[in-house]
């Protein structure tokens, strides 16, 4: 079918650059260790994969070894295993943050962008009020009223991403809107609602995903950065990277390797997810598919 | 295998390129793309040729390739591009290796190209031969303003022309001028013309300055009489023996090489020649019929229309009196009554400048209306190739005929239009022999080697076997 | 009211445009006294019957794509409207009743396409159609052929259902293209076959009018033939109507039955295709005419080389918008104060008159109305210096960079203390109107001042002689 065929050219392009061959099969890498880490964990070393598993005969943090790969963290708790489990969950909060950020996003700017006028005014500047608030402190007052909870900050964190898909999402709708093809479409008696399902949206979806590949790496970075200060779940031994990092702070001089795993993990995924979305971009550029 | 149709030999004078045997192929993604194959032809001082063909036929490669501007994934494989008594395409051996790896062509380029070569080409490009393209919206640079672009090729290329008209107008005597601005303000006619009467006059080096003054038809007889009175010139001695070095070496003279920490001397200097190109640059555009001249020089690219844009776009071309303008569709983004004016004054250069045209279109009626010879290219291959009216009156290749036949007249109604049927071969996998079997009616067994330049007339030839002796 | 004939059964046109005129405001340019307007089209009247094809042919800006839109409803008019299916006996009764009357507006929302309710709008938008210029950007990119060419059918929910299929094929084979393309993707193909896609797209519905804007200027030669050829053998076939937008008169005239002259927004002339070309009549047409490439070198045809540009359209020329490049403009044609008082102040400068140019040049010269401009001169002026200015403007006027002066009626001057003010009076300018050459031929050009009788003057005019050069005023 011609559209798989056109997926295995992006691949293809994909794996003739070093850089964006490497973030791709990093990102890859992360996947699979969640999928595996929440189907069948045992693959990968993991005894239990929703929970960390304190050892409270020795809670003193233990470096790198044999039995704890990368060593342990206070109160006893094996930092490879947790580690794993955090990617999973971490990774999971921010797809869905992402991704409803977009929805919602996308959904505000094709359509501001279709019926332009005065309703585009106003949902541009409805836009703008959601763009101009400040996401940490913002964080910390919704963690004040609802909760510090993981759902809590997933929502916050989408309250403060969508607007900047609804921004790029018009743009991209209002030069569609300009081909002939919609134009044919109005001409063959299609309604507004089906130009705007089955011509605008999929249209701004390719570069809407570059966009949303490069953004999985900063949401990855800001949700530990917001569990790091604070937000957690209702589980206090559920794994998760920025909580890690925090939990480990004291011990940092110390015992540095409990706050370089968990960091260095977040860092490696944001670098990768970065360099494929460049790829990315690159790949769909109509230019560079002969 | 390829015929050799040109045995390697450097052109006679009599021509003035000479294109052999060219081999372009094009490595892409998806393989390789034989845009161009075996394709020669000449261009005589003074004559236009025009190169005719529909989309993929690879007429505009074939040009661009004579000043070796082809892209990055294109290479010439094979030929010779002969102009003024050089290969232009000398150092294709030495530009890469196909290498063949499990059925994909993979190209390994050696960048090393001869360095001379690159020297060489510099020189010729803007200078001996130019260009002029179809969208001069994107080749006119937009954040300058259209004097500096025009200034720039002179610059570049013809210092010593903008030297020397300082010089001559700071050593001729006033009363020479006056006698001259006297007798022949008056005149009106063609620039050729006037051009040959103040040639007459023997003042040397001014003959372009009162041409232009004289040839003006926005300004009275008294203003025309003060301006070549005005010619007169005093330079001061220091930017006398800075003019004198430019003419005598073609160029900035090592000592006025001012570095740009010191842009007071730069400007004190490289300013006086700045000045001239932009005096230089009104008289191009005068010759190419450019209204409002001097708010034209200040202005930028997109305030003007895109038959302005192309007026600046040929006067650039024409700047260095280049021996050969190669033209690729300059009046096919034009609407029909500018493309007439643009037309026009394609006609006039012609007449006036003795330039050699490269005309590209896919339009015959203005291939017939401007060109002197034709050639008929079809999927990579020149097809035909004769002078003008006998290719019109006397089409002889099946694929010629199909052409003319399937162009709209403008004078009458028909029926229907003459169609070729199938459609153009995909050029990663020719077909073997003459390209055109896979459409042509009269196909035979022959047609499955390629046909070489057969003459049936006095320069008509046509590469089908339809025509062997 | 009991009309003669049945209104069922009667002759329709298929499609009548009114005064159609379109304005764009200029976005952005917040000019003191109000927004700028592009006037795209100005009152265009056209008229398309059934199993006609209509050509519109003009240069880029003359509005013939936006009048194509306009005709579809793809965009809304400014002024005017469009009938469509309209009964003879209605147009008429439209014709000659005022506008805006209680009459006027029953038939307007009868017939007007743009009052059409939802439902009657769904009939008109599957009776008419598009096909579009680029064949790059008139397919939806992530749309398989296939999907392209039942979307119509989908839309107006063609039944019965599974045999949408059997049509998309059927249509594809009928626009030469093979079962093999149903799957592929537009960019898989070329040029020529995104238009036959886009032709099988528009001819599923059936429709009873397509407006083809500029369908093969973006295709080679021999694809232009083939292409052209389909479609005038769907035309004969299945009894369509075309509005045929092209600025190709070669092409135009190969394919319509009558066709439309336009320039900067306005038609200037249309009739019958053969008509028009073989002895045309409006001084543009004759331009644009003469300057078609023919390809035959042996032809050296005169050519009429047009000076100028085409116009601004936000302050487009009065009268007739051809009148600065028209190479036989007439005094009345439209010609501005502006105008006449540039032409004049170039003319006196190298005659003589210096101080005269000058005064017209400068801050001392007031235009009055419409049709008259004051100047102070510092030097008193007699009688003799007067005449000679008329004698000036008499002499100038025939050349065509100063047509303006046609325009000059009379000049006056008064003479007191401080100099002579001169005062210019010029004719009253005349919007051509549509005069009938004959019956299938008009003309809107004061070189053909009108008729008699109908605002199409179909008053049988025959053999008329264009007025000397010079004389109108």
């Amino acid at each position: 079918m011609a559209r798989f065929d056109q997926t295995k050219l992006t691949l293809r392009i994909l794996f003739e650059n070093v850089t964006s061959a490497a973030g791709l099969l990093i990102v890859l890498g992360y996947i699979m260790i969640a999928i595996i880490d929440a189907v069948h964990p045992q693959l990968i070393g993991v005894v239990n994969a929703f929970e960390e598993v304190p050892d409270y005969t020795n809670p003193v943090p233990q470096p790198p070894s044999l039995q704890h790969l990368f060593g342990t963290t206070y109160p006893g708790i094996d930092l490879y295993q947790a580690v794993i489990a955090a990617i999973r969950v971490d990774l999971w909060y921010s797809f869905v943050i992402v991704l409803a950020g977009a929805l919602v996003g996308i959904l505000v700017g094709v359509v501001a962008a279709y019926y332009s006028g005065f309703f585009d005014e106003i949902l541009m500047r409805i836009t703008d009020i959601f763009l101009s608030i400040p996401y940490l402190p913002f964080a910390i007052a919704v963690g004040f009223v609802l909760g510090r909870g993981l759902d809590e900050l997933s929502l916050a964190l989408v309250i403060v991403w969508w607007p900047l898909y609804a921004r790029y999402a018009r743009g991209q709708a209002l030069s569609i809107k300009e081909n002939a093809y919609v134009e044919a479409a109005r001409a063959s008696g299609v309604g507004s609602w089906g130009i705007i399902t089955k011509h605008i949206v999929p249209n701004v979806l390719t570069p809407v995903f570059v966009q949303i590949s490069l953004d999985l790496g900063t949401v990855v970075q800001t949700f530990a950065a917001l569990t790091f200060i604070g937000f957690a779940s209702a589980n206090p031994l559920l794994p998760e990277l920025g909580k890690l990092i925090s939990d480990g702070f004291p011990y940092a001089i110390s015992a540095p390797w409990v706050v370089i795993f968990p960091g260095v993990t977040i860092l490696i995924f944001a670098v990768a997810m970065n360099l494929l979305g460049d790829g990315l971009r690159d790949a769909l550029d109509p230019r560079n598919r002969t | 295998m390829i015929q050799e149709t040109e045995p390697e030999h450097p052109p006679d004078s009599e021509e003035l390129l000479r294109v052999s045997g060219l081999r372009i192929s094009f490595v892409t993604r998806s393989g390789v793309i034989q845009a161009i194959d075996d394709v020669s032809f000449e261009i005589k001082p003074g004559e236009t040729l025009g190169l005719v063909g529909e989309t993929g036929c690879g007429k505009t490669q074939t040009a661009i390739s004579i000043m070796r501007l082809t892209p990055e994934a294109g290479i010439i494989e094979k030929g010779e591009i002969w102009f003024r008594g050089t290969n232009l395409a000398k150092d294709i051996d030495k530009e890469f290796r196909i290498v063949s790896k499990k059925n994909r062509k993979v190209l390994k380029r050696n960048k090393a190209r001869l360095n001379n070569l690159e020297r060489e080409l510099a020189d010729i490009r803007g200078n001996h031969i130019s260009m002029v393209f179809q969208e001069p919206m994107t080749s006119l640079n937009p954040v300058r303003t259209i004097g500096r672009q025009v200034s720039e090729v002179l610059l570049t290329h013809d210092l010593p022309r903008l030297s020397n008209r300082i010089l001559a107008r700071h050593a001729v005597p006033p009363e020479a001028l006056s006698e001259v601005a006297d007798s022949l303000a008056h005149q009106r006619g063609s620039r050729e013309n006037i051009r040959e009467l103040v040639g007459k006059c023997d003042l040397p080096g001014l003959e372009e300055q009162i041409t232009s003054v004289i040839y003006r038809r926005d300004i009275s007889e008294g203003s025309k009489i003060k301006r070549i009175k005005d010619l007169k010139q005093q330079v001061n001695s220091a930017s006398l023996s800075f003019l004198r070095g430019v003419s005598a070496q073609g160029k900035i003279p090592t000592a006025y090489r001012f570095p740009d920490r010191i842009p007071i001397l730069r400007a004190r200097f490289l300013g006086i020649l700045e000045k001239e190109a932009l005096a230089v640059s009104a008289e191009l555009l005068s010759m190419v019929g450019m209204p409002n001249i001097s708010s034209v020089l200040k202005g930028y690219p997109h305030e003007l229309s895109g038959g302005m844009r192309q007026r600046v776009m040929i006067a650039m071309a024409i700047a260095a009196s280049p021996e050969l303008i190669i033209a690729d569709e300059p009046t096919s983004a034009l609407d029909v009554t500018i493309q007439a004016q643009i037309l026009q004054l394609f006609r006039e250069l012609k007449a006036n400048l003795n330039t050699s045209i490269l005309f590209i279109s896919h339009d015959m009626g203005v291939i017939a209306e401007i060109c002197d010879r034709v050639g008929i290219m079809y999927a990579g291959n020149l097809v035909e190739i004769a002078d003008i009216e006998d290719l019109f009156s006397d089409p002889r290749h099946p694929y010629t005929k199909g052409l003319l036949s399937a162009i709209p007249p403008s004078d009458r109604k028909v029926e229907s239009l003459g169609l070729i049927r199938g459609s153009v071969p995909n050029l990663m996998n020719p077909p073997a022999g003459c390209r055109f079997n896979t459409r042509c009616p009269f196909v035979f067994q022959k047609c499955s080697q390629m046909p070489p330049p057969i003459p049936v007339k006095e320069g008509h030839y046509v590469r089908c076997w339809l025509y062997e002796k | 009211m009991k009309s003669e004939v049945d209104p069922a059964k009667e002759q329709r046109v298929l499609l009548q445009t009114e005064n159609l005129s379109k304005l764009f405001p200029v976005k952005g340019d917040k000019v003191i006294g109000g927004t700028k307007y592009v006037h795209a089209v100005d009152e265009a009247d056209v008229t398309i019957s059934e199993n006609e094809v209509v050509g519109l042919v003009g240069e880029s800006g003359c509005g013939k794509t936006t009048l194509g839109r306009l005709v579809l409803r793809l965009m809304e008019p400014s002024k005017g409207t469009a009938f469509f299916l309209i009964p003879r006996s209605s147009l008429d009764r439209y014709r000659s009743v005022p506008v805006g009357s209680k009459e006027a507006r029953t038939i307007e929302k009868e017939y007007s396409i743009y009052r059409f309710d939802r439902r009657k709008m769904k009939e008109f938008r599957k009776n008419t159609q598009i096909v579009f210029q680029d064949p790059f950007s008139s397919l939806d990119p992530h749309m398989t052929i296939r999907a392209i060419v039942a979307e119509p059918m989908k839309a107006h929910h063609y039944r019965p259902k599974n045999e949408i299929d059997t049509k998309v094929s059927k249509l594809l084979e009928e626009c030469g293209l093979g079962e093999q393309f149903l799957e592929k993707l537009p960019h898989e193909l070329s040029g020529g076959q995104r238009q036959r896609v886009a032709i099988a797209r528009a001819l599923a519905m059936s429709p009873r009018l397509i407006v083809l804007d500029e369908p093969t200027s973006a295709l080679d030669v021999s694809v232009q033939a083939q292409i052209l050829n389909l479609l005038k053998r769907f035309k004969s076939e299945l009894g369509l109507s075309f509005l045929f937008i092209s600025h190709h008169l070669a092409v135009v005239r190969q394919m319509s039955d009558e066709i439309y002259v336009m320039y900067a927004g306005q038609i200037v002339e249309r009739g019958e295709t053969e008509a028009v070309f073989n002895s045309p009549a409006h001084p543009y047409t004759i331009a644009l005419m003469s300057a078609i490439p023919v390809p035959d070198p042996t032809t050296k045809r005169e050519k009429i080389l047009l000076k100028g540009e085409i116009p601004d359209l936000v302050r487009p020329p009065g009268g007739c918008r051809f009148h600065p490049r028209c190479p036989s403009a007439l005094g009345n044609c439209g010609w501005s104060p502006e105008e006449v008082i540039a032409s004049l102040s170039e003319v006196l400068a190298s005659s003589g008159l210096p101080s005269v140019s000058e005064a017209l040049k400068s801050r001392d010269c007031r235009v009055i109305d419409g049709q008259t401009f004051e100047a102070h001169v510092g030097e008193s002026l007699d009688e003799s210096k007067t005449e000679s200015i008329r004698r000036v403007v008499a002499e100038k006027r025939d050349n065509q960079s100063h047509f303006a002066l046609r325009a000059v009626k009379e000049i006056t001057s008064q003479s007191d203390t401080t100099g002579a003010t001169i005062r210019v009076s010029l004719t009253m300018s005349l919007v051509p109107k549509f005069t009938g050459l004959d019956k299938r031929h008009f003309v809107a050009c004061n070189l053909f001042p009108p008729g008699s009788a109908g605002r199409d003057g179909s008053h049988e005019f025959g053999g008329v002689e264009p007025p000397v050069r010079g004389e109108q005023h």
